[in-house]
């Protein structure tokens, strides 16, 4: 999953799979660099769709082989990316629905700039959980 | 879509038999193949009886269930080319209708052809042809029916073609042929289907064929939509035969190979015929989701191969949506062309990766084989022949030669002779690895890139990104087909991209193949930055070790000396890399190495040439998409000097934060992104001001925590306080603060243009130029911004948290981050420039412009220059300026006071007088030293040849001596360039409107005038002549005529040329490009000036200059009696305020002649006022004053320059202008037919007075004239009233009234029109003629009394 801001800056990344995990050295769980090639060019479909919806989840906006890509998009036009292979478009939804709760909680934080990284392990512990619960 | 056989990418035609008559083949295949619709081919058979095993036997219905394959890899292509649904028989209508041995021999031809059709079911036509050039003749039905019976054919299939009749017969037999051929079809797949349905054991794979092969036959037919129906149901056969090939691989590359053909086959009809895009999108979806995975663990050789299929489903598809036509609008994203061929390139990188490790595994030799492997006889297999194809072709023997008539390939030759055997699995697993080492990978991977991009960028939709990532595999598929200079552009331009856009990852990813580029290239320093930069991003494919450990590697490199060339061997990458690079970064310690020993050879190089080595590698930072901001991003800014910090007690004083006494504070903070120190030689910081540039050493600020926002935050790595003589260490993920104060040379603009930072250890190593104003051009903002900055304007990609994005250095302290520029204010009193010139110029005057310097009254200034420009605004053309005070008698500059020592006076008297210069640019006066206080004058002329805008500039530059304390605190003197600048804008006006006007002889009236040379225009040339006189004579008319004053416009200046603009007066006549006036007679040139400018003018003379060949006539002038040929007046004018004058000019001589020009005329003029209106600007130092502060202090200097009685005299005395108009065109030429009226000037009332018109005809031809009389006007007219006159060449005639006036006074003369009939020119002589009429006396008035009782004296 990707948050990425205005300016297509990423500002959050995590791997949800069930695989990764944190290393003992407290390393950050790194995601495929294929996938950030994916992520990336999928904000092109990103913009096409925000055109053609009012509404802040945008759905599957494109497919890489058999993953997927969908998206949802803030007022500020910071985006939400998640690549998936294939889970329910509800539930993707949902989970999109949560995060932004938490996004929302993030940018209320006086510290932080909507250009800044989101670097907070609560954020991530939470994020984390919520794919957990939603997808598993 | 060149990978498969033509009979898979097109629809099938129907396909009959022409026999017998080849004469008649060309023509009728012809047509049938290109104009028959629906299109039929054919093939041609001469003669009846070789139509044996034509259209072939027909199987028996088949019993068991085991095949050998699904589908037979000719059986397309046999149905297309060779085995024909019709068998046409062309005969002679002789043999029909002939006598009873051709009708045998036609009974024998039908006999063959029904026998040979008769197997397969094919459709037998008879054409009866008639022979050709013969009308169309019937057949006898006798004869027709006899046919049909003969043949067991219908009467319908029996043809009378008649060639001569030409198309209409083509289309009969074309149509009766197709509709035979769809007949023979049809029947075709019904017998195939009732044959399948009585198969008694079900076989899936016989089902697929059978569909397959029904909806060819529909094809066949033009039945899409059943072709359709069964092709989709062939496929729906497909998922349970691949479920049944587990582990097979030939049997599963064979479905593949089925399913291919027949998703071809259905792509194709619904999108090339039938048009319908989303059904055509779910079946190609539907292909792949059915066979993207393979349902077993495959080997690499089979697994190369299935990404070489993929890699040509994604493009067929992409082709067939190309050419399909249809709306691509509603396409989704990834099935967009572009998508597809993407998805297309990246099958095919995964088929060479693929490869590559089959070659590895091989040691880069294909495998071989025990024979030769060639396509089997069903689609989607193989079969091994011995290697000798001679002892294939020998053991395949005569049953080859039959396989090869039914359009089987090579290997079904062998197959059927039982030389050919299936591959084992081992066997086609090592011929899928030995086929693989022979495919250029990289150069079809290369082209399908380059088509996706294509694709990409015509497709009409966001794809910017998408066309990064293409062009970041285009870069490595480049680099590794071993073309790095190729790769190296593309990879560049993503790695900017990724920069912009801060994605790590694929950042990472790219960078690493521009690295492998620059190593291929042997680019050290690139490398290295590169290297640097990569172990810069935290969140790339390598881990903190390997990231620690490129750093260091790029840190020997860039330092020198032996320790770290030691160090640089040691840190080489390690073995393992994460990500897709794993294989080509394991020799990454050697490549280190081998850069080290390059980096100590080109140190060696520098030993040897230049002594003592310095800095190896000089990078320049020109860009905000440099990487080296990736790894050292920047804040840098002047603090302000006018900021002042507030005192920390009460009572206390205030002290400038920016600036010190003489000193300008800057300062640079440099963020490492890093994981590992950089130590840094020096940091020196260059700046430019108006004296040049120049450098200062920048220190580390050990008072940051005064100035820095975040100095207890511990991301500093100023708070060690190294001084700059022990070294800097930028150290990993801290700011490095850098401040320095420069001291101030002169006042005005500070540009800090570079930081430089010198990385290394020792006495030698690289420097960093980072170009701090292309940094932060777009980040410059105004001095007076707000506290809240949202985002600090850091260049570079700065990391660390939140806190590390705050300020380096505190705002609160006057820090301006991202101001390169400053205005630093003067350190000295600076002197006042004050510029004057007249509100209003006039074109082509020389105005006067003052100018005033006066020392301030505690700083003299030294050696100063006053540089004075004017610029036309419109044209950009300096105007000439020159002194107006050169007259030695009165010297410009008066030295105020005894301060001056008299030999510095005449020192500098001289140098003015001598150095001043006019120069193209401007002109530039020395005017040397002035004493505190001091105040010159000057007296400038402008030439204000153009209106319009005038921009006037004085600039004065000096030395000022300056006392203060900076640095030590002990008082010292010092030197402070500055200067002054002082602009003024005024507005040039056009001071005169000139009216022209030319009037011909009074009294004499010009019918018709000769031409230029009347030698020809006479009688000779006839019509030509007259002609040319026609057009001279409305000249000529135009003459006497008032033109109206026209406003003044472009177009009126641009009839005047281009001394237009030069012309301080605007000519209002419009005229004529030639004027023509008569020859020898008195003409008149009225001049009227008219005044347009602000001010009251004085015109002091105005002459006549007539050009060669014209004279002027004495007259009396209207304005003044002066001369004939000057009015010289002196005459005040206001606004609008006319002036005329009157000259009476005339050619020289009385032949025809043509001017250059009328000649000219000269006015003389002035201001009236001599002290106009003055505008006014100053400046004081680099500031400019306000207008009413310019006005206060110009008023103040023009007091002091009264006291002084210096240049007043100049300016009260107006300069005298000349305006120099230049006259038109003209044309002096001899009247042909002239009329003159003479009258006299006064009569009596009721007595007679003569009115005499006198002709003349200079012409050579007679010349007849209408005379009729108008109006009388209160006369009793006595004479002709319209008569005709022939006037005989070179002579005269007259003709004559008597008029007897009944009133007194003022009388207009009776209206008397004169036309030359031949020409129809017209003209009223008595036009504007008038005669004084006497009241007649008592005595004459009883005399004319008839009646003696009238009393006289009454009128």
């Amino acid at each position: 999953m990707v948050i990425v801001g205005a300016n297509d800056v990423p500002l959050y990344e995590a791997d949800l799979s069930a695989k990764s995990s944190t290393d003992a050295g407290g390393r950050e769980e790194r995601p495929q660099y294929l996938y950030h090639f994916v992520l990336h060019a999928a904000l092109d479909a990103v913009e096409e769709a925000e055109w053609h919806s009012n509404a802040m989840h945008l759905g599957v906006v494109d497919r890489f082989n058999n993953l997927q890509v969908s998206a949802f998009t803030t007022a500020a036009h910071v985006k939400f990316l998640l690549l998936h292979d294939g889970r329910s478009d509800d539930l993707v939804k949902s989970f999109f629905r949560d995060v932004y709760e938490m996004y929302l909680r993030v940018m209320l934080n006086p510290f932080h700039t909507s250009t800044s990284k989101i670097t907070a392990p609560l954020f991530h512990q939470k994020v984390r959980q919520l794919a957990r619960n939603y997808f598993r | 879509m060149e990978q498969y056989p033509s009979e898979l990418t097109s629809p099938p035609v129907p396909l009959v038999a022409l026999i017998g008559k080849p004469e008649l083949h060309p023509a009728l295949g012809d047509f049938l193949r290109s104009q028959n619709v629906p299109r039929v081919h054919s093939i041609g058979i001469p003669d009846a009886h070789s139509t044996a095993g034509t259209f072939g036997r027909r199987k028996g219905t088949p019993s068991g269930t085991t095949t050998a394959g699904i589908l037979k890899a000719g059986w397309l292509r046999k149905h297309r080319t060779s085995k024909p649904a019709v068998a046409t028989l062309l005969v002679d209508r002789a043999s029909v209708v002939g006598d009873p041995a051709a009708w045998a021999w036609l009974v024998s031809q039908l006999d063959a052809v029904k026998a040979a059709a008769r197997d397969r079911g094919a459709r037998v036509v008879i054409v009866v042809a008639q022979k050709p050039g013969l009308p169309a003749a019937e057949v006898p039905e006798d004869r027709v029916a006899m046919i049909c019976r003969q043949a067991g054919v219908e009467r319908r299939c029996v043809l009378n073609f008649a060639p001569s009749e030409g198309l209409p017969a083509l289309q009969v037999v074309g149509k009766v042929l197709h509709n035979q051929a769809v007949e023979f079809y049809m029947a075709d797949a019904q017998r195939r289907l009732s044959a399948h349905t009585h198969r008694n054991v079900p076989s899936t794979d016989l089902n697929l064929r059978t569909a397959f092969k029904l909806g060819v036959l529909a094809e066949f037919r033009g039945d899409w939509a059943a072709a359709l129906r069964m092709f989709r149901e062939a496929y729906g056969y497909l998922s349970q035969v691949l479920s049944s090939c587990t582990g097979q691989p030939q049997r599963f590359a064979e479905v593949r190979a089925v399913a291919e053909y027949v998703h071809v086959k259905g792509v194709s009809l619904l999108l090339l015929a039938l048009k319908q895009l989303p059904e055509a999108v779910a079946q190609f979806e539907a292909h792949l989701r059915l066979f993207r995975r393979l349902p077993f663990t495959p080997a690499p050789g089979l697994l190369a191969s299935h990404h070489a299929w993929l890699s040509r489903q994604y493009t067929v598809m992409a082709e067939l949506v190309m050419s399909s036509g249809v709306d691509r609008a509603a396409l989704q994203r990834e099935q967009q062309p572009g998508q597809l061929y993407l998805a297309a390139a990246l099958a095919a990188i995964e088929r060479r990766k693929v490869a590559a490790f089959i070659s590895g595994m091989h040691g880069g030799k294909p495998p071989s084989l025990p024979g030769r492997v060639e396509p089997g006889l069903f689609v989607g297999q193989l079969l091994l022949l011995p290697a000798d194809p001679a002892a294939a072709a020998v053991a395949a023997g005569g049953a080859a030669i039959a396989a090869a008539l039914a359009g089987l390939p090579a290997s079904a030759l062998a197959a059927a002779a039982g030389a050919a055997k299936r591959l084992s699995e081992e066997q086609y697993e090592l011929h899928l690895e030995s086929e693989e080492g022979r495919v250029q990978h990289s150069k079809a991977t290369v082209d399908l890139l380059h088509t996706a991009q294509d694709a990409l960028r015509s497709s009409g939709r966001r794809t910017g990104k998408t066309l990064q990532r293409a062009m970041q595999l285009l870069g490595h598929e480049l680099l590794e087909s071993g073309n790095a200079v190729a790769a190296e552009p593309h990879l560049t331009q993503v790695a900017a991209f990724y920069r912009r856009e801060r994605w790590e990852a694929p950042l990472a990813s790219t960078l690493l193949l521009l690295r492998e580029c620059r190593q291929q290239e042997h680019n050290l320093q690139a490398h290295t930055q590169l290297s640097l930069e990569l172990a810069a991003l935290s969140d790339s494919s390598l881990d903190a070790e390997q990231r620690e450990a490129m750093a260091t590697a790029a840190l020997s490199v860039l330092a020198a000396g032996e320790e770290e060339e030691a160090g640089g061997a040691s840190g080489g990458l390690p073995a393992s890399q994460p990500g897709g690079r794993l294989a080509e970064l394991e020799g990454d310690v050697a490549q280190q190495q081998a850069l080290a020993g390059q980096r100590g050879q080109q140190a060696a190089h520098q030993q040897q040439g230049q002594g003592p080595p310095e800095t190896q590698c000089a990078y320049q930072v020109t860009s905000s998409q440099s990487g080296w901001l990736t790894v050292l991003p920047m804040c840098a800014g002047f603090f302000d000097p006018t900021h002042t910090v507030p005192p920390p007690s009460p009572g206390g004083p205030a002290a400038a934060s920016g600036t010190t006494s003489g000193t300008v504070r800057f300062a640079a903070a440099v963020w490492n992104n890093a994981p590992v120190d950089l130590p840094l030689l020096s940091a020196e910081q260059q700046l430019c001001d108006a004296s040049g540039p120049f450098t200062v050493a920048l220190a580390a600020d050990t008072a940051g925590s005064s100035s820095g926002g975040d100095g207890s935050n511990g991301g500093d790595s100023s708070s060690g306080g190294q001084p700059a003589a022990d070294g800097l260490v930028l150290q990993a993920g801290a700011w490095l603060r850098l401040s320095a104060d420069i001291p101030v040379r002169c006042s005005g603009d500070l540009q800090a243009t570079s930081l430089l930072l010198r990385l290394g250890v020792g006495g030698s190593g690289s420097s960093i130029t980072f170009q701090l104003p292309k940094l932060f051009a777009a980040q410059e903002r105004p001095a007076a911004a707000g506290a809240a900055v949202a985002a600090p304007p850091v260049a570079g990609w700065l990391r660390g948290g939140w806190t590390s994005s705050r300020l380096p250095f505190s705002s609160s302290a006057g820090f301006l981050a991202g101001r390169c520029s400053i205005e630093v204010p003067p350190q000295h009193a600076p002197p006042l420039l004050v510029l004057q010139a007249p509100e209003v110029l006039l074109q082509g005057e020389r105005a006067v412009v003052t100018l005033a310097v006066r020392a301030a009254a505690a700083h003299g200034i030294l050696g100063s220059v006053l540089h004075c420009t004017a610029v036309h605004a419109e044209s950009q053309e300096q105007l000439a300026l020159a002194r107006g005070d050169t007259d030695a008698a009165q010297p410009a500059n008066k030295v105020q006071g005894d301060t001056a020592h008299p030999a510095e006076q005449e020192a500098g008297q001289e140098q003015l007088g001598a150095e001043h210069a006019q120069q193209a640019a401007g002109l530039q006066l020395q005017l040397g030293d002035l004493a505190a206080g001091e105040r010159r004058h000057l007296v400038l002329l402008l030439d204000a040849r153009y209106r319009g805008a005038v921009h006037l500039s004085a600039d004065l530059k000096y030395t000022a001596v300056t006392r203060g304390t900076a640095g030590t605190g002990h008082a010292h003197t010092a030197t402070e360039a500055g200067h002054c600048t002082a602009t003024l804008a005024v507005h040039v006006q056009l001071p005169w409107k000139l009216g022209l006007q030319l009037l011909g002889p009074p009294a004499t009236h010009s019918l018709l005038s000769a031409a230029a040379e009347p030698s020809a225009a006479e009688g000779a040339l006839g019509s030509p002549a007259i002609l040319l006189l026609d057009q001279q004579q409305k000249r000529l008319q135009g003459l006497s005529v008032h033109d109206a004053p026209l406003p003044p416009s472009a177009a009126s200046e641009a009839a005047l040329g281009d001394g237009a603009k030069d012309l301080p007066a605007l000519l209002l006549r419009s005229l004529p490009l030639r004027l023509v006036l008569p020859a020898g007679q008195r003409c008149t040139a009225l001049v009227q000036l008219q005044s347009l400018a602000a001010c009251q003018l004085d015109v002091l003379s105005m002459d006549m200059e007539p050009g060669d060949g014209v004279r002027l006539l004495p007259t009396a002038a209207v304005a003044s009696d002066v001369g004939p040929a000057a009015v010289a007046a002196c005459d005040t004018l206001c606004r609008s305020d006319v002036f005329a004058a009157a000259f009476a000019v005339a050619s020289s001589a009385e032949a025809a002649r043509e001017l250059p020009s009328l000649g000219s005329l000269r006015v003389t003029w002035r201001r009236h006022q001599p002290r106009p209106v003055l505008l006014a600007a100053a400046a004081c130092g680099a500031s400019q004053l306000n207008a009413a502060a310019a006005a206060a202090a110009a008023e103040t200097e023009t007091a002091g320059a009264a006291g002084l009685g210096g240049s007043s005299s100049s300016i009260g005395s107006p300069a005298v202008c000349e305006l120099l108009v230049p006259l038109p065109l003209v044309s002096f030429l001899r009247p042909l037919l002239t009329a003159a009226m003479h009258y006299p000037a006064a009569g009596t009332a009721g007595q007679p007075s003569e009115l005499r018109l006198q002709l003349r005809n200079e012409g050579g031809s007679s010349q007849e004239v209408g005379v009729a009389v108008g109006d009388p006007h209160g006369s009793l007219l006595a004479g002709p009233k319209s008569t005709r006159v022939q006037v005989p060449p070179h002579s005269s005639a007259s003709l004559s009234w008597q008029a007897v006036p009944y009133h007194s006074g003022p009388q207009t003369l009776p209206e008397i029109t004169v036309a030359a009939a031949q020409h129809g020119q017209a003209v009223d002589v008595t036009r504007g003629c008038s005669m004084f009429v006497h009241r007649q006396s008592p005595r004459q008035e009883v005399q004319a009394t008839p009646e003696p009782s009238m009393e006289p004296g009454i009128v």
